[in-house]
């Protein structure tokens, strides 16, 4: 009887461990969502049909961050620290989204990551969510207005330079 | 993807037949060892390319694969590429065709590659091998209307090595003028050594070439900016008052840095109206 019990007890515990590493492996190595153009955090389309995309480039209308690479540096250094993770990895992890007609950052999002000689990386998947969630922070971007006053929505990116785990630099 | 092939295929074609092969034969291959066939692929597809075609459109790439195709050691199809990669952040893609473009001509495209690392993705460390090495190959010469030195100075500025930054500096002056101290300066070569000295804590050479740079732009809303810092650090906060409100209206008005790579790139130590009125709520 007392054998018996050992069994499932082991077989339960088995598949405890199990589950907790899938778990912590698909947090940790676990890739978003794959396209065929890319991988992204978020595949959430635009559904406003009065903002129109006219493949506008944020270069092309003066839409870089209203705040300098250092500021925005500090800002998600700060963020990063209330998290009390650690990381590691060096290289560059760049989200590509798109700025609607209100100035707001619209929900798809691809993510790239290369190391720090530019060759396709994956960074812990946590470190990657956790700069995701600063990105979504940041809530002052232009809105492009034309001359007579019809907005326009553009594509933008920001990309997080890393050294040993951390933010060192941002880009643009 | 079908059309692009097609597209890809008519240009080849096209190429192939007005480009490389002599009106007799059917079809021969370009002698690409040749320079002079290298040039013509050049002239005649890539040097007015950005005229015709806006490069995030699939057309751009199908013309730069197509010379590649051609002639896969066209080194500025290559660089020409890897544009609409580098402005948007997909490094993966745009690096091994800079390294291309060097590895084919590297005197043409060692200083330009430094030129990226340094100012678009700030790889200063990456940036400073690469514009040592283009001073060896081309020296003393000039990439976006700076010298080599300048951008190194700028590197090593960024990595806190402040000595070798200024040693910089001083060497791109000097190429500038030759010694003499009569010709004109580009103001952001006096700019970026005002700033040097403002993180060195030498605010009077700090005040001495923001003040030369002004001479030149009065407007350099960073110039007024780090000038203010300057009076900030030595408490004159009459004079620090005067130049953040001179930086304010700069910005307001629309001036900057003036650097042709500006709308794509924040420059090293750059600030926007935020910092500037964030530095005026101190007062």
């Amino acid at each position: 009887m007392f054998v018996y019990r050992n069994f499932h007890f082991d077989k339960a515990m088995k598949i405890l461990i199990i589950s907790c590493f899938l778990l912590f492996a698909s947090h940790a190595f676990g890739q978003n969502f794959i396209l065929p153009d890319g991988e992204y955090m978020d595949t959430a389309a635009n559904n406003n049909s009065a903002c129109k995309d006219y493949n506008i480039y944020f270069y092309q209308v003066n839409g870089k961050y209203p705040r300098s690479s250092y500021t925005i540096l500090k800002e998600a250094q700060s963020f990063l620290k209330t998290k009390n993770n650690s990381y590691e990895g060096n290289g560059y992890i760049t989200f590509q989204f798109t700025i609607d007609c209100e100035g707001k950052k619209m929900n798809k999002t691809r993510v790239l990551q290369t190391d720090e000689k530019y060759i396709a990386y994956h960074f812990d998947k946590g470190f990657v969510e956790e700069l995701y969630a600063f990105l979504n922070t940041m809530d002052q971007w232009k809105i492009f207005k034309n001359k007579t006053g019809q907005t326009f929505p553009y594509k933008a990116f920001i990309t997080f330079k890393i050294k040993n785990g951390k933010v060192v630099n941002i880009i643009p | 993807m079908v059309k692009s092939l097609i597209l890809s295929l008519n240009f080849l074609l096209f190429a192939l037949f007005s480009s490389c092969q002599q009106p007799s034969q059917k079809l021969v291959s370009c002698d690409c060892s040749s320079q002079r066939v290298r040039d013509s692929l050049v002239e005649k597809y890539l040097d007015n390319l950005v005229e015709r075609v806006w490069y995030n459109t699939p057309e751009w790439q199908t013309v730069c694969d197509s010379v590649i195709a051609i002639c896969p050691n066209v080194a500025q199809a290559y660089e020409l590429k890897a544009i609409p990669f580098i402005k948007y952040g997909d490094y993966a893609k745009a690096f091994p065709l800079e390294d291309k473009a060097v590895e084919l001509e590297p005197k043409h495209f060692t200083a330009y590659r430094g030129f990226l690392k340094c100012i678009f993705i700030k790889d200063y460390e990456g940036a400073i091998i690469d514009f040592q090495k283009a001073q060896e190959l081309v020296p003393n010469s000039y990439e976006m209307d700076h010298t080599y030195f300048f951008y190194e100075g700028l590197c090593n500025m960024e990595l806190a090595h402040y000595t070798k930054a200024e040693e910089n500096f001083k060497k791109d002056i000097f190429i500038q003028t030759g010694g003499d101290t009569a010709k004109t300066v580009h103001y952001n070569s006096l700019f970026y050594l005002g700033v040097l000295y403002y993180e060195m804590k030498d605010y009077e050479l700090a005040k001495e070439y923001l003040l030369k740079c002004l001479a030149v732009y009065k407007q350099h809303p960073e110039a007024n900016y780090y000038l203010a810092m300057v009076y900030g650090k030595t408490k004159n906060k009459i004079l620090e008052k005067k130049y953040l409100a001179i930086s304010k209206q700069a910005f307001e008005d629309g001036y900057n840095l003036v650097e042709d790579n500006i709308p794509y790139a924040n420059y090293p130590h750059q600030v926007t109206l935020y910092e500037v009125e964030q530095a005026i709520k101190k007062l």
